[in-house]
């Protein structure tokens, strides 16, 4: 390959020298290169979701008027366990997991559970009838026609839930729909045990 | 036979463009016999690939939802039009068109031989069908888009909504293909120079015109997206700084960079190692971005949804970073300069700062954009890098590449002497001051705005001079009328006025983002029938809401009726259409473009019961002025780029394989 | 010449930095808006965003700058409840420093590994004058060459504008020097260069290819941006004036006029009328308030006000005070269109009653073709 053949002709010290300084740049290239590909890889599997900065401190204010018509405050249930439901009757994900808050509220009730609700920009007739059409829940929802309260409990999206320990300290959050596993996973200890 | 013909294609292309690079590898130890086997294999590379993407046309048009892309996204209510752009709608097809593009501008390439290439041309070929079969495997094993699905859907969903919404999404992603695939060549050929060891004169003649041919096209690409995004997406803007719209502009800043420096290295022996380095960077950066948007690494609404992609176009993007590299070192001995550059005041030294500048601007975007990632990847901090950071980051900079754009042209190759320069510059500083304090005086506020306003008089007036300039030498040299002399010199020096029309080009554009992003106005109100919003000039009634159904959608509209200064302009519709596979609903923005503002129109939240609608009326000024400028800045780049008539006795067959004639007399000195 | 534009350059520049009026509830909001990351999105920000957590994020950055607090103290209230990245801007404090100081860094670094790369300047003697170059140009001058389109010819011609620059721009001998070795080398070659004969079968094809490539991407790209521009709106385009600024003009005036003259309540209510037209509901209503402050009774002002309350959406405070004007006045349109549009709203049945009367009433009236029309579709 006569190209590559007229390459440097340099005398052997010389040649010595450069082969040297090349054997350098390679390892740091491939150094380089490594640490860009093991930055990468690391971040394919992306991102799990933030934890909520609402952990672990006190939990924001809920007051407001209900969608019943009555208000609501949430320092009125200090000393209780309560679930913070985030949901409007617009948002479809609220409706698979309304009947699940439902059933584990009948069942979690007498173990001391409370749920409230925050209903978010959301008409108070349609709220009404998103409630009865899947499952009549029966706890109050907290009226947030601008979102200001969501927005307090630092809600990226619909729906999401928190978790509220008998002292009004927010111990967790689930973003999304709600399973069963999380519920069992995260409320059901907070309880009082269940009875014979 | 449909879902055998896909795959056949695929296969084909990859057969032959593995064989390909074989084959041309070969041609350039000096095979003629495998130069002609090489361009054998790549035409029929480049069928494969036609034959698949006609196939999953015929299967989107058709409406066979057997194919697992067309059940995906494919749908019987959609318009043909969409139907046909769906082709690229998500990651398996869009792979399908980057496969037709590359093995396309590679047939190109293959046939359009620069007579100064030598065997840069085989070794270039060689690397260009290497990664041609590279993609092919992609697409035949990792995103299989011929897949079959059973039980047959009845119908699909579509495309996703925003894509089907105007017809600037047929425009955006294949002119953005044309500009990355074509960054694919420069930099084939850029290691064929480094294979050879030719890294003088022939390389930097065969660069040039592939490049600006690439960099037009990318150019025109991504503004398109930006009007695209303006158009659609209803928040008034063009421009998100996403982290994938950042990561695609990219080989942009590196592709301008090289177009310039590449013009001292035709006059110098010299910054072979730095254009070398532009042309790898591109196509890297091309690859980055094709990772960092089909991984999931980035969330971002432009993202295509994680897939088996992600990992093998990261070790691709390795493969690649590694495999130049490597080259680099090996041939540092060649990358010498011969003929250094003074420190002096010139052409060449304004060319370094302007690849300065460009370099800078990359440096930060990328940083900006990687920079949350970097971050959590160390202390598991979330930090968001957004519009504010960029804004503030890249304005000065830009800024200061305008000015260098408009004394550029002015400064002489060589050192220039103060007396000279200043009295060349003087009118347009001159009148660049003169603007500014005009414009600031008559009321207009924004000291950023006034800035651009002025430095684009600046440039204006500068390039004028130039050209008032050239006509006189051209006059001095040869007795004749003013305009003769004007049109003998833009067509000689063509390639020079060509680029001098882009820069005009760039500096229309910097005053249209200026403008619109510092006058812009906008009021929302929630309005019943009859009420007014009201910004700027301009107001809107709301007339009547109503709803439309349809096949693929239904739309709840507002028509509004739109005044300018009072006076009647017609009933504008935005709307909000609700699709059957989305929840949240997307909302249609209505335009009225005039030739110093637009009216933009756009709903948040609207009732068709109590026929409510909340309204945004927006006044953006000067946007359709930055359409204008992209054309203005083709239009240049191909005036620059036209090829030149070559005259008969060049070989366009078997390149030869000794060097031209003056690459042996003098090996390292560069010459005309 | 230059110092005069100097001088009328910094005063225009010194008018544009100094802002001519104070800055209003919602340009603060949007300021501060623009900087807070909209919760659900991927990056855009509360201004921009259109989505349901967006607007509820404005009304709390619109409602906590009335109570007075910073835009820093705002960014806090977000940070604490979404973390670190509810702020668009890397923060300086912190591992964000390093995104505000590496570019900053990296262009003068840059800017000195590239100086080091220049060589110094250094003093060359005069050097001899290539004959042919002299000979080329004066053949030039003459007229006697004229380069032809062969490459050598192209390089003659480019060689020959460089000495022709080199000579008239006084450059130094070194440049000169260069330049005239270049014209020499490409002179001779181009007495050199063979006069081949034309084979146009080859030259054909090749430039068929591109320009056959380059009209279908033209044409293409044509096509697309002509049904884009055409598909939107009403067609033609009216040449309209230089956009100015936001603002009506008159606000200033009107705002100075309440400054002077405080206790007057037609100057709030002239501009309480201002920011009404300009849609600025929240500042028209803090007008409004003042005139009412000054005259209680003043029952135009009311109805002024309850108009805004029912375009902001609030019709439900609106309502008890409209029934009462709609009592006192019973015949006035105007009060009965707003009372009507309320009631309307609301769905009360009595809605139809005020809207007929007004329509009575008032039947020329602009908004009654509306209102007819509404009736008519019940």
């Amino acid at each position: 390959m006569t190209a590559l053949a007229t390459g440097s002709e340099a005398p052997p010290a010389e040649a010595g020298r450069g082969s040297r300084r090349r054997v350098w740049r390679m390892l740091a290239l491939l150094l380089t290169v490594g640490l860009l590909g093991l930055v990468l890889v690391t971040r394919l599997e992306g991102k799990p979701p933030a934890r909520s900065v609402l952990l672990d401190g006190p939990a924001p204010d809920l007051q407001g008027t209900t969608l019943d018509g009555g208000t609501f405050d949430l320092t009125d249930w200090r000393g209780q366990v309560v679930l913070v439901n985030v949901w409007a009757s617009w948002c479809v994900p609220c409706q698979q997991e309304q009947p699940l808050l439902v059933s584990s509220y009948r069942e979690l009730a007498p173990r001391g559970l409370q749920i409230v609700g925050i209903n978010v920009r959301d008409k108070p007739e349609e709220a009404r009838a998103f409630m009865q059409e899947f499952g009549q829940a029966p706890w109050p929802s907290v009226q947030d026609p601008d979102g200001r309260r969501a927005v307090d409990w630092g809600t990226f999206a619909l729906p999401e839930t928190y978790l509220v320990d008998l002292d009004g300290t927010v111990v967790a959050k689930a973003v999304g729909e709600l399973d069963a596993a999380w519920i069992q996973q995260n409320v059901t200890p907070l309880l009082a045990p269940a009875g014979p | 036979m449909r879902y055998l013909l896909g795959p056949a294609g695929l296969t084909l292309g990859l057969i032959c463009s593995s064989v390909a690079t074989v084959w041309w590898a070969l041609a350039g130890r000096g095979s003629a016999r495998a130069a002609r086997q090489g361009r054998a294999a790549s035409t029929a590379a480049a069928l494969g690939a036609f034959v698949a993407v006609v196939a999953m046309l015929n299967a989107l048009v058709q409406h066979d939802f057997a194919v697992r892309y067309v059940a995906e996204n494919g749908g019987r209510a959609v318009p043909l039009y969409y139907t046909v752009i769906s082709l690229w709608a998500a990651l398996e097809g869009s792979l399908l068109l980057w496969l037709l593009v590359l093995t396309g501008m590679t047939l190109l390439a293959v046939h359009r031989v620069h007579p100064r290439a030598g065997n840069l041309h085989p070794w270039a070929m060689s690397v260009l069908s290497g990664i041609s079969a590279f993609f092919f495997a992609l697409a035949l094993f990792a995103g299989n888009a011929f897949d079959r699905v059973s039980p047959v859907p009845a119908d699909g969903p579509g495309p996703n909504p925003l894509l089907q919404d105007h017809p600037l999404m047929g425009v955006h992603p294949p002119l953005l293909y044309i500009g990355y695939v074509g960054m694919a060549i420069p930099f084939a050929y850029a290691i064929a120079a480094l294979i050879t060891g030719r890294t003088g004169p022939a390389w930097v003649a065969v660069v040039r015109s592939w490049t600006l041919v690439a960099w037009t096209a990318l150019t025109a690409g991504v503004v398109m997206g930006g009007w695209w995004a303006y158009e659609v997406l209803g928040w008034g803007g063009y421009w998100g700084w996403d982290p994938v719209e950042n990561v695609s502009v990219l080989p942009w800043f590196t592709a301008t960079a090289l177009l310039h420096s590449i013009m001292v290295q035709k006059r110098r022996a010299t910054l072979r190692l730095w254009n070398l380095t532009l042309a790898v960077a591109t196509f890297c950066l091309v690859v980055f971005g094709t990772f960092l948007t089909r991984s999931g690494v980035i969330a971002s609404v432009h993202a295509f949804s994680q897939s088996t992609v992600g990992p093998v176009l990261l070790g691709f993007l390795l493969l690649v970073l590694l495999g130049s590299g490597a080259l680099f070192v090996w041939r540092s001995d060649r990358l010498r300069d011969e003929d250094a550059l003074l420190r002096s005041v010139s052409r060449e030294t304004a060319f370094l700062g302007n690849n300065l500048l460009l370099a800078g601007l990359a440096f930060t975007i990328l940083l900006g954009t990687t920079f949350p990632l970097l971050v959590e990847a160390i202390t598991d901090d979330r930090i968001s890098v957004g519009a504010p950071y960029f804004n503030r980051m890249t304005v000065p900079m830009s800024l200061l590449l305008v000015v260098l754009m408009g004394v550029g042209p002015l400064l002489p190759w060589g050192s220039a002497q103060g007396g000279t320069l200043g009295r060349l510059l003087l009118p347009a500083t001159v009148a660049g001051l003169m603007t500014v304090g005009a414009l600031g005086l008559s009321g207009l506020g924004g000291v950023t705005a006034l800035l651009t306003f002025g430095l684009a008089a600046f440039v204006l007036v500068a390039h004028a001079t130039r050209l008032v300039v050239d006509v006189r030498r051209t006059r001095s040299a040869s007795a004749v009328g003013a305009g003769r002399a004007t049109a003998r010199t833009l067509l000689s020096q063509r390639r020079t006025y060509g680029g001098l029309l882009v820069h005009l080009g760039f500096v229309l554009a910097a005053v249209a983002v200026a403008a619109s992003s510092t006058y812009e106005s906008s009021s929302t109100a929630r309005l019943t029938v009859g009420q007014t919003v009201a910004s700027g000039d301009w107001t809107a009634t709301l007339q009547a809401v109503r709803s439309v159904e349809g096949e693929r959608r239904d739309s709840v509209v507002a028509d509004l009726r739109l005044r300018h200064a009072g006076r009647d302009v017609g009933v504008y519709q935005p709307m909000l259409s609700t699709y059957p596979q989305l929840q949240q609903a997307i909302g249609t923005p209505s335009v009225r473009t005039t030739a110093t503002e637009d009216a933009y129109l756009v709903l948040t939240e609207i009732d068709p019961e109590t026929s409510v609608a909340t309204v945004r009326l927006a006044v953006n000024p000067m946007v359709l002025w930055l359409w204008i400028a992209v054309g203005v800045m083709v239009l240049g780049a191909a005036a620059a780029g036209w090829p030149r008539r070559r005259p008969a006795g060049a070989p366009e067959t078997v390149p030869q394989v000794a060097p031209s004639v003056v690459e042996q007399r003098t090996p390292m000195r560069e010459s005309v | 010449m230059l110092a005069v534009a100097l001088v009328v350059a910094g005063l225009g520049l010194a008018q544009a930095a100094s802002p001519d009026r104070p800055a209003s509830l919602q340009e603060r909001v949007d300021a501060v808006g623009a900087t807070i990351r909209c919760p659900t999105c991927q990056g855009l920000s509360i201004k921009d965003s259109p989505s349901v957590l967006a607007a509820g994020s404005r009304q709390i950055v619109e409602q906590q700058l009335r109570e007075g607090r910073t835009p820093a103290e705002v960014r806090q209230y977000f940070v604490d409840r979404y973390g670190p990245s509810a702020v668009l801007s890397p923060d300086p404090d912190g591992a964000g420093l390093l995104a505000w100081l590496l570019p900053v860094a990296a262009l003068p670094l840059g800017g000195w590994l590239g100086w080091r790369q220049l060589r110094r300047r250094q003093p060359t003697g005069e050097t001899d004058g290539d004959p042919d170059a002299a000979a080329a140009l004066d053949a030039y001058r003459a007229g006697a060459l004229r380069p032809d389109a062969t490459p050598a010819g192209e390089a003659l011609h480019e060689a020959l504008l460089v000495r022709l620059a080199a000579a008239e721009d006084g450059l130094d001998a070194a440049t000169r020097a260069r330049a005239d070795a270049r014209l020499g080398a490409a002179y001779r070659r181009y007495a050199r260069r063979p006069t081949a004969t034309q084979r146009r079968s080859r030259a054909l094809p090749r430039r068929a290819v591109t320009v056959v490539t380059v009209v279908a991407l033209l044409a293409g790209t044509g096509a697309a941006l002509a049904v884009g521009v055409r598909s939107r709106g009403v067609g033609d385009l009216p040449t309209g004036d230089l956009p100015g600024p936001a603002a009506a003009p008159g606000l200033l005036q009107l705002t100075a006029a309440t400054r002077e003259r405080p206790s007057d309540p037609q100057a709030w209510i002239a501009l309480g009328r201002a920011y009404d037209a300009g849609g600025e509901l929240v500042e028209a209503l803090e007008s409004y308030d003042r005139a009412l402050a000054l005259r209680p009774d003043a029952d135009d002002v009311q109805l002024l006000r309850a108009a805004i309350l029912v375009r902001g959406g609030s019709v439900g405070e609106a309502l008890p005070v409209l029934s009462e004007l709609g009592v006192r006045h019973p015949d006035d349109p105007d009060t009965l269109l707003v009372l009507g549009n309320a009631q309307d709203i609301l769905g009360r049945p009595e809605a139809d009653v005020t809207l007929r009367r007004f329509l009575e009433l008032a039947p020329d009236a602009p908004a009654a073709a509306v209102v007819r029309e509404r009736l008519a579709q019940r």
